[in-house]
C-alpha cells in the first residue's frame, strides 16, 4: 500500500464555529496504481491531497503514505516528507516566474537533500517535449507547456507519488489530453503512483480505476454535496 | 537548485531594490571607513611627527600655535618669537639634555616654508624613531646635504611641486604672507631633494642657519652671524634624554620643563602634551562626521528592512510553492536571513573599498595640504568590526521580514497569478 487512510477527519474550527470538511473512513491506494477521484467542485477533494501530501495536518484519524505515518508527523517532518516522496501538481501550474524551465524543475529537488541534477530535469523535460524550452521562463511558455514543466518538476525527486490536483483544468480539450497523456506515460515509465483529482468527465473515464469522491467523504454526503 | 542559488535568483529579482539597499548600506560604511582610517591615520601620524620632536624651545606664546609652526610649517610665530642664542645654550648644557637643535623661521619660497636651521637637523635628526633623513637615490632623495654657504636642500613634496632641480637657484621671500618682498641680491642653490618620509618635513626648505643672519635686509641682524653673544633663533628642536630603551623620557625632564617655563625667556613645549589638543579642538569634526556616517549606515539599514518587507508582499506566493515542495518554516526563514545578511555584506565590503578610495583621495589632499602622508589601503582597528557588525545588522534587520515568512500559510497564499 502506498497510501493508507482510516477514519480521517479534517476540521475547520473558525469564529463561526467548526466545520468538518473531510470523513473518510477507509481509504487504500496500492504501489503503482492511477486512481482518478472525481467529484463535483468544494467537495473536498484538494483538502484530501492536501493532508495527503501532509500540507494539511488531520484533525484525527490514520494516515499513512509509503509506509510512514505522516498523521504522527510534525510539520517539519511532513515538510521533509513531502519533498524526498511526493510530487504536486497544480491546476494553476504554480511555476515561479523569474525562473526559468529548468531551473523550476531544479527548484523541485531544492528542498530533499539530494544533489540537483540538472541533467536529469533537462531529461524530464525533454521527454515532456520541451527540450528546446529549457531556459525560457514561464510567460514566454503556452498554458500547456507551463503544466508539463510542473509535471516535470513534480517527478524531479523521483517520488513514489504524484498528486495531480485538476492538472487539466486550465487547459483546453486537446491541451489536456497531451498533458495527461505525458502525465500518466511518466508516471508508469518511472513507476509513480499517480492520484489525480478532477470533475471533468472526459478525464476520469480514462482510468480503470475512478473513485467517486461522494462515496469517499461522508462529510460531503452528509451535508447533502455542498460544505 | 542550491539553497543559495535560490538567495542569488531572489536578489536578482528584484535587482532595483537590492541594488539601492546596497548602495545605501555602501554609503553608511563608506564614510564609516574612511572616518575610522582617517581619524586613526592622522591621530597616529601627527603622533609620530612629534616623536621626532622631544620638545621645541620657543618662546613665549601658544604652544600649539608654536607646534604648528616649528613642526608642521603653518601659522606664524608670535611676535616677537626670538629666544637668545645664549639661552637655548644654557638650555643644552642641562643634563637632561642630549641635544639641541636651533632654527630661524619667516621666510618662504614658492609658497612652501623656508627654515634655517642648523645642518645637524639634515645629519643626525631622527624624524622617526631611529630613521633620519636621506638623500640617496634608492630612498627617493638626490644630491646631498647643504654645507654651509649660500645651498639648501628641498623637502621631498616640496621639491616636487615646485619642480625643484638640483643646482636650481632661487630667493627666499621675506615672509610668510603673499607678496612679501624677496631677498633679490640673495640667490640660494638647491644641493639635495630630501626622500620622502610622510611628515611635513617633505613640505619645506632649509637652508643653513648661519645664512639667515646674513640675508640682504635683516641689517639688524647681520651682526648676529659672527656675534653669537647677541645671536637669537626662533627656536630649536630639544632631544631629551630618555629612559626604558628610549621608550620614555625621563621623569627628570619635568624639573627643566617647569624651570623654563617659570622664566620670562622661554617655554619648553613637549608635542605628545599639544598634540592631543589638537585633536581635541578639531575632535568635533570627527564627532560629527561619525554621526553622520552612523546615521546613514542606519537610513541603508532602513532601506533594506523597507525593501525586504517590500520584496516579501510580492514573494507571498513564491514562497507558499516552495513551502509546497518541502521547504520548511526554518528553511523560508533562513532565506530571508541570508537574503538580508547578503546584501548587508555585500554591501559593507563595497563600502569598504569606496570608503578607502575616499581615504585616497583625502590623503592626497591632507599631503598636499599638511605634508602627512596617509595610506589608502590602512585598515583602521575598528574597520575589522565593519564586516561582522554588517553581518550582525543584515540578521537583525531581517529577522521580522524572515519571521513574517517563516508565518505564511502554505494553503492561503498558493493562490494563481492574476
Amino acid at each position: 500500500m502506498i497510501v493508507e487512510i482510516s477514519n480521517l477527519e479534517v476540521v475547520y474550527t473558525g469564529a463561526a464555529g467548526s466545520l468538518k470538511v473531510l470523513d473518510v473512513p477507509e481509504w487504500t491506494v496500492h504501489r503503482g496504481e492511477q486512481v482518478a477521484l472525481f467529484g463535483a467542485s468544494g467537495s473536498g477533494k484538494s483538502t484530501l491531497l492536501h493532508v495527503i501530501s501532509g500540507l494539511l495536518p488531520a484533525t484525527s484519524g490514520r494516515v499513512s503514505i509509503c509506509g510512514d505515518e505522516l498523521s504522527s508527523m510534525g510539520e517539519a517532518a511532513r515538510d521533509h516528507f513531502r519533498a524526498r516522496h511526493i510530487g504536486y501538481i497544480f491546476q494553476s501550474f504554480n511555476l515561479l516566474e523569474g525562473y526559468t524551465a529548468v531551473e523550476n524543475v531544479l527548484l523541485g529537488m531544492a528542498f530533499s537533500g539530494t544533489r540537483p541534477d540538472r541533467g536529469f530535469a533537462a531529461a524530464l523535460l525533454s521527454e515532456l517535449g520541451l527540450g528546446d524550452r529549457l531556459n525560457h521562463r514561464p510567460s514566454q511558455l503556452s498554458f500547456g507547456q507551463q503544466q508539463r514543466v510542473a509535471v516535470a518538476r513534480s517527478l524531479a525527486n523521483k517520488p513514489e507519488l504524484i498528486l495531480a490536483d485538476e492538472p487539466t483544468g486550465s487547459l483546453d480539450p486537446s491541451r489536456a489530453q497531451d498533458v495527461l497523456d505525458r502525465l500518466r506515460d511518466l508516471c508508469k515509465q518511472h513507476g509513480c503512483t499517480l492520484i489525480i483529482v478532477s470533475h471533468e468527465a472526459a478525464i476520469i473515464e480514462q482510468f480503470e480505476q475512478s473513485v467517486p469522491f461522494l462515496e469517499l467523504n461522508r462529510a460531503f454526503a452528509k451535508a447533502g454535496g455542498s460544505l | 537548485m542550491r539553497l543559495h542559488n535560490i538567495v542569488i535568483k531572489s536578489l536578482r529579482q528584484h535587482w532595483l531594490s537590492t541594488g539601492l539597499a546596497v548602495f545605501s548600506i555602501a554609503m553608511g560604511i563608506a564614510l564609516l571607513v574612511a572616518v575610522f582610517s582617517l581619524r586613526e591615520q592622522t591621530s597616529r601620524n601627527f603622533r609620530q611627527v612629534g616623536m621626532g620632536v622631544d620638545a621645541i624651545l620657543a618662546p613665549k606664546g601658544s604652544p600649539l600655535q608654536i607646534t604648528l609652526v616649528s613642526l608642521f610649517h603653518l601659522e606664524e610665530m608670535p611676535r616677537p618669537g626670538v629666544i637668545s642664542w645664549k639661552y637655548m645654550k644654557q638650555v643644552e648644557a642641562e643634563p637632561t639634555v642630549v641635544e639641541v637643535i636651533p632654527f630661524c623661521v619667516g621666510h618662504t619660497f614658492g609658497g612652501f616654508r623656508v627654515n634655517a636651521i642648523d645642518k645637524r637637523f639634515l645629519t643626525d635628526f631622527e624624524y622617526r624613531l631611529g630613521r633620519k633623513f636621506s638623500f640617496k637615490r634608492s630612498d627617493g632623495g638626490r644630491g646631498r646635504p647643504f654645507d654651509t654657504g649660500d645651498e639648501a636642500v628641498a623637502g621631498w613634496a616640496a621639491a616636487k611641486e615646485l619642480g625643484i632641480r638640483i643646482g636650481m637657484s632661487f630667493n627666499p621671500v621675506c615672509g610668510v604672507a603673499p607678496g612679501s618682498p624677496a631677498h633679490v641680491d640673495d640667490h640660494i642653490r638647491f644641493v639635495g631633494i630630501m626622500a620622502p618620509t610622510g611628515t611635513p618635513h617633505d613640505r619645506a626648505i632649509y637652508m643653513p642657519l648661519e645664512r639667515f643672519y646674513t640675508l640682504g635686509g635683516h641689517e639688524n641682524i647681520a651682526d648676529m652671524a659672527a656675534d653669537t653673544e647677541h645671536r637669537t633663533v626662533s627656536g630649536a628642536y630639544v632631544k631629551l634624554k630618555r629612559i626604558l630603551g628610549g621608550k620614555a623620557i625621563s621623569p627628570d625632564v619635568q624639573g627643566l620643563q617647569f624651570a623654563i617655563n617659570q622664566s620670562s625667556e622661554a617655554q619648553l613645549i613637549r608635542p605628545e602634551e599639544v598634540l592631543p589638543k589638537l585633536f581635541n579642538i578639531i575632535g568635533w569634526v570627527d564627532r560629527v562626521l561619525l554621526a553622520i556616517a552612523a546615521m546613514v549606515t542606519v537610513l541603508g539599514t532602513v532601506f533594506l528592512f523597507v525593501s525586504l518587507i517590500s520584496a516579501l508582499r510580492e514573494r507571498r506566493r513564491d514562497i507558499a510553492l516552495m513551502r509546497s515542495l518541502g521547504a520548511t518554516r526554518m528553511t523560508v526563514f533562513g532565506l530571508m536571513l541570508i537574503e538580508s545578511a547578503s546584501i548587508a555584506i555585500v554591501g559593507a565590503a563595497l563600502g569598504c573599498l569606496l570608503g578607502h578610495l575616499i581615504v585616497g583621495i583625502g590623503a592626497y589632499f591632507i599631503r598636499v595640504e599638511t605634508g602627512v602622508a596617509l595610506e589608502a589601503g590602512y585598515i583602521a582597528l575598528a574597520e575589522w568590526f565593519v564586516l561582522p557588525g554588517a553581518l550582525v545588522l543584515g540578521i537583525l534587520t531581517g529577522i521580522l521580514p524572515a519571521v513574517q515568512a517563516y508565518r505564511l500559510g502554505v494553503l492561503k497564499n498558493l493562490v494563481p497569478l492574476a
